[in-house]
């Protein structure tokens, strides 16, 4: 394969940036899922919650289902094997995307 | 099996003899692992971090003698707060000899991801695989086999609430703890730490390999759950589910109550009092001082009892952690998250385990707060005196009458709470909700009997020691004669040292409606253990015969009379008062040493000193209004 004119390089970098952009875009936040409706999660949009979101199994990749939603704007949803109640300032930080 | 336990202790330092360390996440089921193969029950929960400290226990398995220790749960090898801490120190150990890492097969993924950093560890290890019955009734079904290659670990299934496959795993455990003696530690070349994205990678293709679904979904777990946290159902319930708890405690435990109660003054009492009848000194001291102390707290044993019982049946079933959720709101209001109402509840039951319990919070601020907070939960020693001083003075509304206790006493929680990080105890932080939801379990009967026995026994170790010494104690105050011409075991009580003391006190509770020296000297007893405070009645009012029946009409005839002319009229006001200060009175010597084991001796003290404040305010607040409705 040869390499991309500085034109193509630029095109391909902002069509890049563009794709992750409206791939973001389309993604929903678990505030936003269907109920019982499998998703996955594709990112995670504050770092601080990273390492707590991720001992509980949230991370990019995993099962997703919101199940219902609970007392104190809370959110249970089941991630993989396992079922958990998030808060909304949490909820809302984790992007998801359904199968297609 | 077993032959020692100690608890509390570091247990690294003993002989060499090997340690096994049963590793693993939050709730699933090390300590009850622990206690199918060691025989010695602990607290055990279905709910994450019932256990904060380490158990241990020396056993013989096969002519193989190991030590095996029960640690608090981990996420992961970050440790996030001080249980967690507690145990990645032990894991760092070199003393450490075998690692049994526990997996929940309901809950697998995450519960491998542990396991492979505990690989790095580079220890030799052995994998339990737990609840697999109730992964099969989620459609998940782990290869043991392939899920053994994948790790290159030996995989054994057990189910340790019905024993099975225990005695496989002891055999495991043995055989590899034998091999290291002549290996010497045969292990394979260091593993190298892996990366998150590797980590994810190795757990995502061992699963592929080893797990296989079937869908069930919606389970009904998930209508359960969305029932029992929904706004306004999760909060009836858990009301409904409180309110039957202890009106159940109260009714069904009567007939039980008369039952002990006559055992005591019809089968024990008459004999020994012949015994005795040539040492009048030694009869009162027996017969009037332990007999009538101890005897009257023994009648609250089929309470206790039948309480400790729907609590663990409640815990083990997992809706405990429900509960969290629903109460989470609350706990924000007081700026506290939702997983600090678990060391609460703990509090329910005694203050002592409640305060340790803290330690699964993971910001300092938050278990210094909740630490703090836990003596104005009702303990079951508060319960007996409700129980008691509500059947003399509400007759059929005492069930009500201590189910408005416990509201006071969680309304009393969450404003202490709330007053603390509003002034002393600023800069908590706000932490978002995360709770994660136990699966739910048919309660198993030798778990919940054996748990509520844990806690019997130990409201008995109680009786039989404390009380038994506060009682001799008070007894002795009783005899020595302060003022008339009497002679030492043989002084009216209003003549005694302790009717001195208690005397001058009783003004202290003029404005409370309750400033009778018997009432006043017996709170102070009260500040041993809550119990005391029956048992001093009885003593006081020298009653001496422990039969329930004569209390009633005897020991509750004079506490009425009583209470009718120290509030002037006004007892229902006077009494109602009386129990809230007992609800926020400091709970026990016990609790205050629990504090300063945790938080050191200027925040005890701290605690005790606004618990005083608190509860002669409230008294005084709830007579004087209480008089002008009632």
């Amino acid at each position: 394969m040869g390499s991309l004119n500085p034109e193509e390089l630029l095109f391909t970098q902002h069509f890049h940036h563009l794709n992750q952009y409206l791939h973001y875009r389309v993604t929903m936040k678990v505030t936003a899922l269907i109920q019982n409706k499998r998703a996955v999660v594709v990112a995670i949009g504050d770092d601080r919650y990273l390492s707590r979101l991720r001992s509980s199994g949230i991370r990019p990749g995993a099962k997703i289902e919101l199940v219902a939603r609970t007392s104190s704007r809370g959110f249970l949803v089941k991630v993989d094997d396992t079922r958990l109640v998030l808060g909304y300032d949490l909820a809302e930080k984790i992007r998801c995307d359904y199968f297609t | 099996m077993c032959s020692s336990c100690d608890q509390n202790k570091h247990p690294t330092t003993a002989l060499k003899t090997p340690l096994v360390a049963l590793v693993g996440r939050p709730n699933v089921g090390k300590s009850t692992l622990f206690s199918r193969i060691s025989g010695i029950h602990r607290k055990m929960g279905n709910w994450p971090a019932t256990t904060v400290e380490v158990g241990s226990a020396d056993i013989v398995v096969n002519g193989e003698e190991f030590r095996i220790l029960d640690i608090p749960g981990i996420s992961s090898l970050s440790p996030a707060s001080p249980d967690e801490k507690l145990t990645h120190d032990i894991l760092m150990e070199d003393d450490l000899d075998l690692i049994v890492a526990i997996v929940d097969a309901s809950n697998i993924a995450r519960c491998l991801f542990l396991v492979s950093q505990l690989k790095e560890l580079n220890k030799p290890m052995v994998v339990a695989l737990t609840m697999t019955d109730i992964a099969r009734r989620r459609g998940i079904y782990v290869d043991i086999e392939a899920l053994s290659r994948g790790l290159d670990i030996k995989v054994v299934a057990v189910l340790p609430r019905s024993k099975n496959g225990t005695a496989e795993l002891e055999k495991i455990l043995t055989q590899t703890l034998a091999q290291l003696k002549t290996d010497e530690r045969d292990l394979k070349e260091s593993t190298p730490p892996l990366g998150d994205d590797q980590r994810i990678s190795f757990v995502s293709d061992l699963i592929t390999s080893s797990v296989t679904r079937t869908s069930t979904r919606p389970t009904l777990s998930d209508r359960v759950d969305r029932f029992l946290t929904a706004p306004i159902s999760g909060a009836l319930t858990l009301l409904g589910v409180l309110w039957i708890v202890f009106q159940s405690t109260t009714t069904l435990a009567s007939p039980f109550q008369n039952w002990i109660s006559s055992i005591i003054s019809g089968v024990i009492t008459p004999p020994i009092e012949d015994v005795l009848i040539s040492t009048p000194w030694l009869k009162g001291l027996i017969v009037d001082g332990v007999i009538s102390g101890v005897g009257t707290l023994l009648t609250f044993l089929p309470v206790m009892s039948i309480m400790f019982l729907l609590l663990s049946l409640l815990e083990d079933s997992g809706y405990m952690a429900r509960a969290a959720v629903v109460s989470d709101r609350l706990m924000r209001f007081a700026g506290l998250p939702g997983k600090a109402l678990l060391p609460l509840i703990v509090g329910f039951g005694c203050n002592v385990p409640a305060v340790s319990a803290t330690r699964a919070l993971s910001d300092a601020r938050h278990r210094l707060i909740v630490g703090l907070s836990v003596p104005f939960t009702a303990c079951s020693a508060r319960l007996a005196v409700y129980i008691f001083v509500a059947g003399i003075f509400f007759g059929g509304n005492a069930g009500t009458v201590v189910f408005g206790m416990y509201i006071v006493s969680i309304t009393l929680v969450i404003l202490f709470a709330l007053f603390l990080r509003l002034t002393l105890i600023k800069g908590a932080m706000r932490e978002p909700l995360l709770i994660e939801l136990p699966p739910y379990r048919l309660p198993t009967t030798t778990f919940v009997f054996a748990d509520a026995w844990l806690r019997v026994r130990g409201f008995l170790k109680e009786v039989g020691g404390i009380v038994v010494i506060t009682v001799v104690a008070i007894w002795f105050l009783m005899a020595v004669p302060i003022s008339g011409n009497h002679q030492f075991a043989n002084t009216p009580v209003n003549e005694s040292a302790y009717g001195a003391i208690a005397k001058g006190i009783t003004p202290i509770f003029a404005p409370t409606g309750f400033a009778d020296w018997h009432t006043a000297g017996a709170l102070v007893t009260g500040f041993v253990a809550k119990e005391v405070v029956i048992s001093s009645w009885a003593q006081n009012y020298s009653v001496d015969s422990p039969n329930r029946q004569l209390i009633i009409s005897d020991l509750g005839k004079k506490l009425k009379l009583d209470f009718e002319r120290s509030s002037s009229g006004h007892s229902s006001a006077a009494v109602i008062a009386f129990l809230i200060f007992l609800t926020s009175y400091t709970p026990c010597v016990a609790t205050i040493a629990a504090q300063r084991r945790e938080f050191g001796l200027k925040w005890a003290l701290t605690g005790v000193a606004f618990q005083l404040a608190i509860a002669w305010l409230l008294a005084v607040a709830v007579f004087q209004i209480g008089r002008l409705l009632i």
